[in-house]
């Protein structure tokens, strides 16, 4: 199968088995809320959460930050061996229990008391404590020079939009929240088709169901309609001399959940994957991209991503630089390397590309907590979630052409957003970094 | 002109420093170019098939040791693996893989060299490089960067055949 | 489904799972705690590299075209190798761990061009943090040896390539290693490593011990840092994480005692020893009060509180069990008892202001 390498016997003494995955169980309240269940019976801890349709996209510039805060003063505490955490996100926001096995049904009925008395939580809540708390944690991620500059990347990239907006709101919006905020929130979101009940772990699918439709009181209502959002090729450079590395992101508009080119793009951007010049393997590692850039030392770190919402997305790399004056040169050969995907890549690389994936696909679903994630979003954002042997299939059958495909049309020459902060001093131009998203010849 | 220098070449596959040297021929620079050999590695390849064969060893084994001796970079302080070209990524990596004392030496003998060029000099007979002592120190890191090379190069253009 | 037993007497834990992927971890019991001070850290960066059949480059390459992930991780116990891959590669990477284990080269050009720059950037990243050097002071006066070893491999001491070998040999034997199998079939895990001949020899095991009313001061600058730290045995584990659990544990996020005042707790846990940890790190004067308040809070701590955080404890172990490094010790309210009285202290920063042990 594999032509090249010599000693093929060791790589080809595959074992071909099948085996079933684990299989999600859906069941559909009265009242629209969907419930979903994956059994795991090797897990120590049980997670169970709710995840409804709010997030930063569906506020505005003075409501910034309420999904976050709304969500986390009802996700909070731990009473009796159930901890409640909280997921914020851009479309949704989640409330998670842990617990263990034996005490699952106990945490599925707070879950399902927060659900049905939300309104009353956060009137009787701290509410002033927990703001400080939210604008603390947005300050945290200000100072993470790598998260910063992805939170501004979506900023600048869909600018104008409410997609834009900040997760966790500014330190101004989340100052002026008010309670009645949060109750309007809940009002318009937290209704029936908007709300995804999910949970993983050593569970009964059948008692889980009983114990949220006799327990959960959550009015019938739809989906609210997601606001638009559309990208617009920007730059936002945050020059900060003070630190000790340039840190740079860009992107292009990646897929949406329920693009037809969802795996195409997450195989395309492991065909660069990611880099780390301390690591043991960074001399070995396979993408061509790390061999031009190692030896002359043009990164610390770099990864590529493939972001995505409900309708659009995020594709690109973040780097961080310590070597600030070639800069440019490992921007130049990235983006050299991204317009290969359209024109020259191989079936090797997209061939294992492909096998990472799928590798990285069950790697990530790694614990109950973020299978309930994974399942709350997916069926909040996209209606379904595809089933792993599903999602399997569907990057086995991508070929080098179906990516170049989509190298073409959602990379080449297309408008780029830029991100960063830290000694950007020979970070060149917007023009510039634009006019190499395509060759004159090749 | 086929010229040939005799070299000690330590079998490089096992492990080194507990290896006998053995005595092998090695085509000059010379055959080098005519025949556009690209590595170390085929050089030493050929040198092997040479001793491995007694009637051809016996006619290129002295041949070498004559040339060697007459070449006369003995004289100038330097063995025969400190004249070979290193303005190359492999010949590099090599050099940089060297233990201390012998990256030392090296040095040494390429600053005296450098003096006795300067000072248009030999060295006394007494101190030249003796025949035994011009071993090959750098050969075996050639031929692991070579590997190297070679695999990469292989690695970096596999083929995938898909079902 | 799980069972545990030992073939060419190596311990291997197996589970079935459902789904294409599979996990193979060989946890080896060498750790920080064994050898000279960095050994075991230089020793986790030689694995996955050239050995006597492939060399390093090969072995990445081929892993990357099968998808799979490998890692080599380094705690105070153990060495750590993990690879996760698509169910039917499992020969591939069980042989490749094979390979890691008996045939590992240890070129001396591996160890100064690529282990030992990542080992010393491991250490200069981690002591950025005064947390970092915190926790590595309390080790140091809690345990002295062993597990008082520092975690990281510091570059004052010089070792070759052949010192590491040795090391190897010392630790990567039958009786030093164990084999977790996830997703994976029992009889086809076994007899792929029945190809596996590690040496037998008896690795002695040295009683840990431990030291109580130690105080370590470190000035350094950033964020300052101080903590109470108690040397604990393995038998007292469900003591600390029920005590961990009332007055609030970092894993346990929400608000607690002493999230209210400015500090967290941890409960560090060996094969022979543990470590309890209450700490604060921040502004100086601020971490001082909450050091001081965090100290009575421990010692005022009733048993009522304890009992109402027995289930709280057991999510606490769940949370922190593992696949390969299982716990297993039950959490009830007979262990709903402790009182710290004597322990351990280390300040970080700025020292002039952060309190002495004495003033807590």
């Amino acid at each position: 199968m594999i032509r090249g390498i010599k000693n093929i016997k060791a790589l080809s003494n595959k074992r071909f088995i099948s085996t079933a995955n684990t299989t999600t169980k859906y069941a559909s309240l009265s009242n629209g809320v969907t419930i979903a269940t994956e059994s795991n019976p090797h897990a120590k801890v049980s997670s169970i959460g709710l995840f409804y349709g709010a997030g930063s996209r569906s506020e505005h510039a003075y409501s910034n930050g309420i999904s976050a805060l709304t969500t986390n003063i009802l996700g909070s505490g731990l009473e009796n061996g159930v901890l409640l955490t909280s997921e914020n996100g851009k479309e949704t926001n989640g409330i998670i229990a842990q617990t263990t096995n034996d005490n699952i049904i106990e945490a599925s009925k707070i879950i399902a008391k927060i659900g049905s008395n939300a309104s009353e939580i956060i009137k009787g809540s701290e509410f002033e404590l927990f703001k400080k708390q939210l604008i603390g944690q947005g300050e945290q991620l200000e100072s993470v020079p790598q998260k910063m500059i992805l939170e501004h990347l979506s900023a600048s990239a869909f600018q104008g939009y409410s997609l834009g907006l900040p997760t966790l709101g500014t330190s101004s919006s989340v100052k002026d929240l008010q309670v009645d905020d949060a109750e309007r929130l809940l009002e318009k979101h937290l209704v029936g088709s908007n709300v995804v009940i999910s949970a993983s772990g050593n569970i009964n699918h059948d008692e889980l169901v009983e114990t949220i439709e006799s327990s959960l009181n959550i009015p019938q209502g739809h989906k609210p309609i997601t606001k638009p959002a559309s990208f617009l090729g920007s730059e936002v450079r945050m020059r900060d001399d003070t630190l000790p590395k340039a840190f740079v992101s860009i992107g292009v508009e990646g897929e949406g959940f329920t693009s037809p080119a969802y795996y195409v793009a997450k195989v395309a951007a492991n065909v660069f994957g990611s880099f780390d010049s301390k690591a043991t393997n960074a001399t070995l590692t396979s993408s061509k991209l790390s061999s031009m850039v190692h030896e002359y030392h043009l990164v610390d770190k770099f990864q590529h991503f493939s972001t995505s919402y409900s309708d659009n997305g995020l594709w690109g790399f973040s780097c961080e630089v310590s070597n600030v004056q070639l800069l440019d040169d490992f921007i130049h050969w990235t983006l050299k390397e991204w317009n290969r995907l359209s024109v020259s890549i191989t079936d090797a690389e997209i061939e294992r590309a492909k096998q990472q994936t799928k590798v990285q696909l069950l790697a990530e679903l790694n614990s109950t907590k973020s299978v309930v994630s994974d399942i709350g979003n997916k069926v909040l954002l996209s209606g379904y979630r595809n089933s792993i042997t599903e999602a399997l299939s569907k990057i086995d059958s991508i070929q080098t052409k179906d990516v170049k495909a989509w190298a073409k049309v959602a990379l080449w020459d297309k408008d780029i957003v830029i991100s960063s902060t830290g000694q950007t001093e020979a970070l060149m131009d917007y023009s510039k970094w634009r006019n190499q998203m395509a060759m004159l010849r090749w | 002109m086929l010229a040939l220098a005799s070299m000690n070449f330590p079998n490089w596959k096992s492990t080194r420093g507990q290896l006998e040297p053995k005595e092998f021929a090695f085509f000059t620079i010379e055959i080098f170019k005519s025949t556009n050999m690209q590595s170390v590695t085929s050089i030493v390849k050929v040198s092997n098939f040479i001793l491995s064969r007694p009637t051809l060893a016996k006619v290129f084994v002295p041949a070498a040791k004559a040339f060697a001796k007459y070449a006369g970079y003995r004289e100038m302080g330097l063995k025969f693996n400190d004249l070979l070209l290193e303005e190359t990524p492999v010949m590099q990596k090599a050099i940089s893989r060297l233990p201390a004392d012998l990256s030392y030496s090296r040095v040494y003998r390429l600053i005296t060299a450098h003096q006795l060029s300067l000072s248009n000099d030999l060295l006394p007979p007494n101190k030249a490089v003796k025949a035994e002592e011009d071993d090959d120190y750098l050969i075996p890191y050639i031929l692991e960067a070579e590997k190297e090379a070679f695999e990469k190069a292989e690695l970096d253009n596999i083929e995938v055949k898909t079902k | 489904m799980l069972s545990r037993s030992a073939i060419r007497s190596y311990s291997v834990t197996v589970r079935d799972a459902p789904g294409n992927l599979s996990s193979v971890s060989v946890v080896i019991n060498g750790g920080s705690k064994a050898g000279k001070s960095g050994q075991a850290h230089l020793l986790s960066k030689f694995n996955f590299l050239n050995n006597e059949l492939k060399s390093g480059l090969r072995f990445t390459r081929e892993s990357e075209l099968l998808g799979g992930i490998v890692s080599s991780k380094l705690t105070r116990d153990s060495i750590i190798l993990n690879t996760q891959f698509l169910r039917e590669d499992l020969p591939y990477f069980v042989e490749s761990l094979n390979n890691v284990l008996t045939k590992t080269s240890f070129r001396p050009h591996e160890l100064s061009e690529i282990v030992l720059p990542s080992a010393l950037n491991d250490f200069t990243q981690a002591s950025k943090s005064n947390a970092f050097k915190g926790e590595e002071a309390l080790h140091k006066i809690s345990f002295k040896k062993g597990y008082g070893n520092s975690l990281y491999y510091d570059g004052s001491k010089s070792f070759s390539s052949e010192d590491i070998k040795e090391f190897s040999k010392t630790v990567y034997t039958s009786n030093n290693v164990e084999f977790f199998a996830s997703g994976v079939i029992e009889e086809d895990f076994k007899s792929f490593l029945s190809d596996l001949s590690l040496p037998t020899t008896s690795v002695e095991s040295v009683p840990v011990k431990s030291y109580i009313g130690k105080e370590s001061r470190i000035q350094s600058s950033g964020p300052s840092y101080a903590a109470i730290g108690l040397p604990i045995k393995p038998a007292d584990f469900a003591k600390f994480d029920i005590l961990s659990a009332t007055i609030g544990s970092s894993l346990l996020p929400s608000s607690s005692p002493l999230s209210k005042i400015g500090a967290i707790s941890r409960v560090l846990k060996y094969k022979d020893a543990g470590l309890f940890i209450v700490e604060s790190s921040g502004d100086a004067a601020q971490v001082s009060e909450s050091i001081k308040k965090a100290k009575s809070l421990i010692s005022s701590v009733s048993s009522s509180d304890l009992k109402s955080s027995v289930k709280s404890a057991n999510l606490l172990q769940a949370l922190q069990s593992s696949f390969e490094s299982p716990l297993s010790y039950s959490i009830d309210e007979s262990s709903a008892n402790v009182k710290v009285t004597d322990f351990n202290y280390v300040a970080v920063g700025d020292i002039d202001v952060l309190p002495f042990a004495d003033d807590l």
